[in-house]
């Protein structure tokens, strides 16, 4: 996995057994104020063992992003290997923007579980 | 306190021919019915290319309707998208100035520009811009526009109207204060030679919040017209039954289908960084300890059903109002049978509105309700102690935040400027982070993520992830699950 700056681009290449899987790139890049970036949370589903039983969840990574610069440009996507992503059907179309950003970040602890069976409104618990 | 509608014009599938008809004509009722029982003003959004969340692409038609079937209540827009690939300036003043001759001076005009990706993209309209162009169109009741030659000077709108008679360009309608109490001091009733105010109505979501977002006029503010309109309106769920469970349960269904709709926007920030549309902050903070989920309370702050809710919104709308006149808006969505909606505005009518009808709030609200032309604001001399600059020296204002601003030449906006997307909705990003610290030691991780609301937050389904150590790739997989992971 690298990712390279270069005077007009800033180019980032995941790899799989020697394959390239991804080849992103922000093109043009111009600065912009690191307050401008938003980093959305991420969810991803896990099976969780409470009380003796096993059910599905919705676990909430919140990492928490201190950001010191911030650059935005048009993105580029020149190689998606969908299979590779476990997303076969996903076919990029429209780029809207890429962003590039130096923070402070960290590997938090999950704090929310959220019932998927539910309406997340209701559904969602802290545990930490 | 006043109290009002605000529509959104919720469709929920499925879709057919006579629901969109159902919807509409339900509103018109519902409108007719409020009208009678003494509401004081409906408010109707303008929504574009949304799916369940609002069918509500003309406004100003809607409005027309609801003025032609009433004859007290107030027509307002909440507000007109001021972006001009949405709305031409002109054909605002136009439009508008049309429906508040044809309401008989009852229009309120709020305005503001769009804030998700749906629509502006959806108008080819750059996020970079649309602040600058609603400054303009807030600004152009103050031109010539009275004396027929409407001189902008915006990228947009150089040159686009000169030499137009008088009576060709009526003054954009006012944000019409009077209220019930002045119904002749519309700009209708006052001709298109008429200084008109600077639209100030600005619906805002949460009660309790406004003394924070809409901070009282400066002292030193200039209005577009001949005043600051001063109100603010918030907007909020409610829905009254003479069975408090009953009401607290439809209400609260009313609010999760609410944020169910809105799950369907995407707004721009979350998608296009910019300085136009700043975020609130980079990240979620921490909630705040003994935070529970919203469904585990005993009732939900804000959201006003059952029974209880009349004294609820009663204690509510007293404890807003403290500075300037409030009115209060209701909103009236969510796919419930017609006939439960008209009981519950008839029962709001009778046990909640009469509580404010002689109050000391109500009495106050009417005092100091500045009429047309009454209260002209000027710009405090330089040196005056109350000057802006003064107050800054002093460090009595927030000083405002300057954000670095990218090139604005016309070759990089167009670098910059989004494709044309109309659905954008669902997107995906690709997350590549290089972690120079961590436990497991330096790693880099990528992502790439499927973006959805977990409620009304934006979130990001995770596909998959790819670390490049192995000794990353089993910490991750241990810690946050992530669902696939191959070392490289």
């Amino acid at each position: 996995m690298t990712v390279r700056r270069y005077h007009d681009r800033v180019n980032a290449v995941v790899t799989r057994d020697g394959e390239p899987i991804l080849d992103a790139a922000l093109v043009d890049p111009e600065p912009i104020s690191p307050a401008d970036v938003q980093y959305i949370h991420s969810v991803t589903l896990a099976s969780v063992a409470e009380a003796g039983r096993e059910a599905p969840a919705l676990i909430q990574v919140d990492a928490h992003y201190t950001l010191h610069r911030a650059e935005r440009g048009r993105p580029s996507i020149t190689r998606f290997a969908a299979q590779a992503w476990n997303a076969g059907r996903l076919a990029p179309r429209h780029p809207i923007a890429a962003s590039f950003t130096t923070v402070d970040t960290d590997l938090p602890q999950i704090r929310f579980l959220m019932d998927p069976e539910i309406p997340v409104i209701r559904g969602t618990r802290r545990i930490r | 306190m006043k109290f009002g509608l605000f529509y959104e014009l919720s469709v929920p599938r499925p879709w057919t021919r006579e629901s969109e008809r159902t919807v509409y004509n339900n509103a018109l009722e519902q409108v007719k019915l409020a009208d009678e029982l003494g509401f004081d003003q409906v408010w109707a959004v303008e929504h574009h290319f949304l799916e369940e969340y609002s069918h509500c692409p003309a406004p100003e038609l809607f409005l027309t309707a609801c003025a032609m079937l009433t004859k007290d209540i107030r027509v307002g827009h909440g507000i007109i998208v001021c972006v001009p690939g949405f709305n031409h300036p002109i054909k605002i003043a136009e439009k508008t100035a049309v429906l508040d001759i044809l309401s008989g001076g009852r229009l309120e005009v709020g305005t503001g520009r769009s804030a998700t990706w749906t629509e502006l993209a959806g108008f080819n309209a750059n996020p970079d811009d649309d602040q600058e162009e609603l400054g303009r169109v807030r600004a152009m009741p103050s031109q010539d526009v009275d004396v027929g030659a409407v001189r902008l000077r915006g990228r947009v709108l150089v040159d686009a109207v000169a030499d137009h008679p008088a009576q060709g360009v009526p003054a954009a309608a006012p944000a019409d204060v009077g209220g019930g109490d002045e119904p002749g001091h519309g700009a209708g009733r006052r001709g298109p030679r008429a200084r008109q105010p600077r639209p100030h109505v600005r619906p805002v979501r949460r009660a309790g919040e406004e003394d924070r977002r809409v901070p009282a006029p400066h002292p030193a503010l200039q209005p577009v017209g001949d005043f600051v309109n001063d109100q603010v309106s918030s907007v909020n769920f409610l829905y009254c039954h003479e069975d408090d469970q009953v009401g607290r349960e439809r209400g609260r269904r009313m609010a999760d289908t609410f944020n169910y709709l809105a799950t369907q926007l995407t707004s721009v920030r979350e998608v296009f960084p910019g300085r136009s549309y700043p975020s609130a902050r980079p990240a979620a903070p921490a909630p705040p300890r003994g935070y529970r989920p919203r469904g585990e309370r005993a009732g939900r702050r804000g959201i006003v059903p059952g029974r209880a809710g009349a004294r609820h919104a009663r204690a509510q709308a007293l404890g807003s109002v403290r500075r300037r006149p409030r009115e209060f808006s209701a909103e009236r969505d969510g796919g419930h049978p017609q006939a439960e909606v008209l009981d519950s505005l008839r029962l709001f009518a009778r046990e909640v509105m009469p509580a404010f009808a002689g109050s000391k709030a109500g009495r106050r609200g009417r005092s100091l309700m500045p009429v047309f032309g009454e209260l002209a604001l000027r710009p405090l001399p330089p040196g005056c102690p109350a000057s802006p600059a003064s107050m800054l020296r002093r460090g009595r204002c927030r000083v405002p935040k300057f954000y670095s601003s990218p090139s604005r030449s016309p070759r990089a906006r167009a670098r910059c400027c989004p494709a044309r997307c109309i659905r954008p909705s669902p997107y995906a990003t690709w997350l590549v982070t290089r972690y120079p610290e961590s436990p497991v030691g330096p790693f880099a991780l990528a992502q790439l993520r499927l973006m959805g609301r977990a409620g009304a937050h934006p979130r990001g389904f995770v596909l998959a992830a790819v670390a490049s150590t192995p000794e990353a790739a089993r910490a991750l997989a241990g810690g946050w699950v992530c669902p696939w992971h191959r070392a490289r």
